[in-house]
């Protein structure tokens, strides 16, 4: 599918007008055939001059916009009219402009339309010789592009404040400026049969398990879409079960988590024009955790990720409990506080699930409209929503207090969490969990609870247990788990990943 | 398709289970008390039992934003006649809109007159015991007078009257008047076993009500037998080692002096001998404080501390011996458990006595018991002397 092009699929119309294929010796005529098959476009720039003593037609033809004028300026134009001694034969005079003239680093020779087409329009520019049947594709690719920000779906307190960009170069540069290993591996792929969006996939050789390098590309070898506007498409394309609420492929904006988890023996997949990179396989527990984690020491890296599995168990299991005690088992809560939500709830006109659907459906809503608006209105959204319509609904008996702290807390439990994919999967499994406890109280719950589990042990993410190292169990990988053990008693790399180089370090022997 | 099918056909059988034993919070009607007296008319051959429930009335405690309605009283006691007690908490469903709910039961109050009537005490716990909403936590307690009564006392501090007796039942490290709090399921425990047992008692006076002394369960007929004093009850926490605080008022040279016990420790030894005469050896090692004193000498001396030891371990041989004799000449019957202690250490000899324990031969009130007491005092408070 990569090697398809659009133009191919548009054989019919183009023949009725027209128009050659091939590369022709005759320039007006080549020149003429590119400006059909774009329809002229106001951005494809022609620029037609000659050379040497013979006064050879030629032509320099890019798309403005992305390409880098000034460097084409200085390493073609400049170059080309400064030649002198220049060949008089056509095709040594060729030859000799890609040989010696032209001084970009990336230049390779297009013998098709085909060719000039994709080049020019990935931001090549492409020189013609008139009387020669080939050209010259000079890779000039440039152009405005965001500059390296703050990550800001993962922004931490302490690690790089370098984000990824859209712009797959400058991503690539930003891994390799963290892993300076020959063993770095980039596979590059092309993906879209319109977009034709760089594609790379990133391992390190020698630690990653082969086996899961062939899957990774075999999955990806099987996308055939239009366009891969985001990273997004291709994982929902190679996942395991596009059925299963969980994410079976992290993605990170941060440089440091995508090159931590190449060290571990995972595959980092990068498309060009998004800031998400992939990372698989992922698991349950790697899911719970961030590279701050590692960056503080190990006693507070330990608290902190005994707190996100209790932010978890909140964001999914709060209200359905609260549903299920209120409904079903009032003789769980304390008596006190027994007392004190039926007197809350008394002027309550609706059952609790009813009161607890109108509450988290009303976070759901103020949470979507926070995300769309600019960042200083969405912070009075928050402040509307969270102050305003919490305090009026209570005041108003539609809701009892004690369901607003616990649709709160949900909430504050569920932005807790550090990877956004699982938190949106958790706000979907608490709807779940909330029926099941409406339907049949701590019961409900209890069943559901088991059904997610049989369903956590049965994923998996590219041959990877999802479960893992919970089970199937790993003991040495419990050290980088719920606890953080310190740096420098995790030795080796993940049990689970099955990886080449087993060992992170060595004793710790100072080096001769 | 045949899959998706019964998929849906499965959900659907769930549903038709519709939340099932849905009962809101606020639909319950949360029971906290129970009051059992003996009902003012009786007709016909089997006793009839008032019950009366204590009801959770929430608006009246209030959220705790709205620091409680005090209009409304937030309780309702509710009281119905009749033999089966099971049948009265389903008539109370057919006055209350909030059919009674007994998972958050705290107290449970026995009239003495109910509770000296043979059988009828364990007859009346038999559902408070048997049935699934009731929660081995409960504690039970007697009343000197009616019952019911009891379930009317406010205080200001704790609006629920049940609740509020279930608190002061707790400050066993306050006084050691009080006896570790009986709950439900080691009542059922000693009905079962046939060991004797004391219940808290209560005295109800003036519209206030205090713990005062406790009663002694016959563990065979579970029938109120006698009761005993709150110095009394002190004396048996001190030989069974439950004590947990309290205090002993002694005479010195100096007047009255109060020792606060901290700490009380009771090391016990039986053995039956050849004749087949129980010897119990109790041994009492207490510390605490002077806590008061009625003179103005200094304390400070080792002299006195240890004339001091001697007196208050004196007083309290003195206490503990009155309860044995009591126990053994008055009222012939073991609530110390001893009787469970020679189950626990010697089996073998157990299984011989175990039915002549306070009957037939009476092995217990034959047997000779010695209390040697160890009392120490630690300090004399924060200052030796307050005045000269």
């Amino acid at each position: 599918m990569l090697g398809r092009s659009f133009y191919w699929q548009n054989k019919k119309k183009n023949t009725e007008e027209n128009f050659s294929l091939e590369i022709g010796t005759n320039l007006t005529e080549n020149l003429s055939n590119i400006r059909k098959m774009l329809e002229d476009p106001s951005d494809l720039v022609i620029r037609e001059f000659t050379i040497g003593k013979a006064n050879h037609r030629i032509a320099i033809v890019y798309i403005d916009g992305i390409v880098n004028n000034i460097y084409i300026h200085d390493h073609i134009m400049e170059d080309l009219k400064n030649a002198s001694d220049l060949p008089v034969d056509k095709q040594e005079l060729f030859d000799a402009v890609d040989k010696e003239v032209i001084t970009v680093t990336g230049i390779e020779r297009g013998h098709s339309l085909d060719d000039v087409s994709n080049a020019i329009l990935s931001g090549n520019t492409v020189f013609y010789l008139d009387g020669v049947d080939q050209v010259l594709i000079m890779d000039t690719i440039g152009g405005e592009s965001r500059a390296i920000e703050e990550p800001q779906s993962e922004s931490l307190i302490r690690g790089s404040k370098e984000g990824f960009v859209e712009n797959i170069r400058t991503n690539t540069m930003m891994i390799r400026r963290y892993i300076a290993d020959p063993n770095l591996r980039f596979s590059t792929y092309k993906v879209g049969r319109r977009s034709k969006k760089e594609l790379v996939v990133s391992y390190m050789d020698g630690i990653v398990n082969p086996d899961m390098v062939d899957e990774v590309k075999r999955r990806l070898e099987t996308i055939d879409i239009d366009d891969a506007p985001e990273s997004g498409y291709i994982e929902q394309w190679i996942e395991d079960s596009f059925l299963s609420p969980f994410p079976q492929i992290l993605n990170t904006e941060r440089p440091d988590k995508a090159s931590e988890a190449l060290l571990k023996g995972k595959v980092v997949i990068l498309l060009d024009r998004t800031p998400f990179v992939l990372i698989a396989p992922a698991t349950f527990g790697g899911l719970l955790q961030s590279p701050e984690d590692n960056y503080w020491r190990w006693s507070l890296g330990t608290l902190v990720r005994m707190l996100r599995y209790l932010a978890a168990f909140i964001s999914v299991f709060l209200p359905a409990l609260y549903i299920a005690l209120v409904s079903y088992h009032p003789g769980l809560i304390p008596s006190d506080l027994a007392f004190s939500i039926a007197a809350s709830r008394d002027e309550v006109p609706f059952p609790p699930v009813m009161e607890a659907l109108i509450m988290t459906a009303t976070m759901e809503l103020l949470r979507e409209a926070g995300l769309r608006l600019p960042t200083a209105i969405g912070q009075t959204i928050g402040i509307v929503g969270g102050l305003v319509i919490g305090e009026a609904a209570v005041s108003a008996g539609i809701v009892s207090p004690i369901m607003v702290i616990v649709v709160a807390l949900n909430a504050i439990a569920s932005f807790a969490l550090p990877s956004y994919s699982i938190a949106i999967t958790f706000r979907i499994l608490q709807f779940g969990l909330m029926a099941a406890a409406a339907v049949f109280g701590l019961y409900g719950i209890i069943l559901c609870y088991i059904m997610i589990n049989i369903h956590i042990v049965n994923l998996m993410s590219f041959g990877v247990p999802y479960s893992t190292p919970f089970a199937p169990s790993f003991m040495n990988d419990w050290k980088d788990l719920v606890l953080r053990a310190p740096i420098a008693m995790m030795k080796r790399r993940p049990v689970y990943m099955q990886t080449n180089d087993k060992k992170l370090m060595n004793k710790g022997e100072r080096k001769q | 398709m045949n899959k998706a099918y019964l998929f849906l056909l499965g959900c659907f059988c769930l549903l038709l289970a519709g939340c099932w034993d849905e009962v809101n919070i606020e639909e319950r009607g949360f029971v906290i008390g129970v009051a059992l007296d003996l009902a003012e008319e009786q007709s016909g051959d089997k006793p009839i039992i008032t019950m009366t429930d204590q009801f959770v009335v929430p608006s009246g405690l209030g959220t705790p934003s709205e620091g409680g309605n005090n209009a409304e009283t937030p309780y309702n006691n509710l009281s119905i006649s009749g033999q089966s007690l099971f049948k009265i908490t389903r008539e109370m469903a057919l006055i209350q809109g909030n059919p009674p709910f007994y998972e958050h039961l705290k107290l449970i109050v026995v009239s003495e007159e109910l509770a000296r009537e043979p059988e009828m005490f364990a007859n009346s716990m038999d559902l408070l015991i048997r049935d699934h909403e009731m929660r081995r936590e409960t504690k039970v307690i007697i009343s000197d007078q009616k019952a019911k009564e009891l379930l009317e006392i406010e205080s200001q501090i704790e609006p629920l009257p049940a609740m509020h007796i279930d608190r002061v039942n707790e400050n066993m490290d306050k006084s050691g008047a009080l006896i570790e709090p009986l709950r439900i399921g080691n009542l059922n425990e000693y009905m079962l076993e046939k060991n004797n047992y004391l219940i808290p008692r209560v005295v109800p006076s003036d519209g206030k009500m205090m713990f005062n002394g406790a009663g002694v369960f016959d563990g065979k007929t579970n029938q109120l037998v006698d009761v005993i004093s709150g110095l009394e009850i002190v004396a048996v926490n001190l030989i069974t080692g439950d004590l947990k605080g309290g205090y002993i008022e002694f005479e010195s040279n100096d007047g009255e002096m109060v020792y606060e016990i901290k700490r009380a420790k009771s090391n016990i030894e039986m053995n039956i001998d050849e004749t087949g005469k129980l010897n119990i050896d109790i041994e009492i090692d207490t510390e605490g404080y002077i806590a008061e004193v009625f003179s103005d000498n200094s304390l400070l001396s080792k002299e006195y501390f240890n004339e001091l030891d001697k007196l208050i371990s004196e007083r309290m041989e003195k206490i503990t011996s009155n309860i044995i004799k009591k126990a053994q000449e008055d009222i012939g019957m073991d609530f110390f458990g001893f009787r469970k202690m020679m189950e626990e250490r010697h089996y073998k000899e157990w299984l011989k006595v175990k039915d002549n324990w306070d009957e037939g031969e009476n092995i217990f009130q034959n047997a000779s018991i010695n209390v040697t007491v160890d009392a120490t005092v630690r300090a004399t408070g924060t200052v030796d002397q307050t005045r000269d």
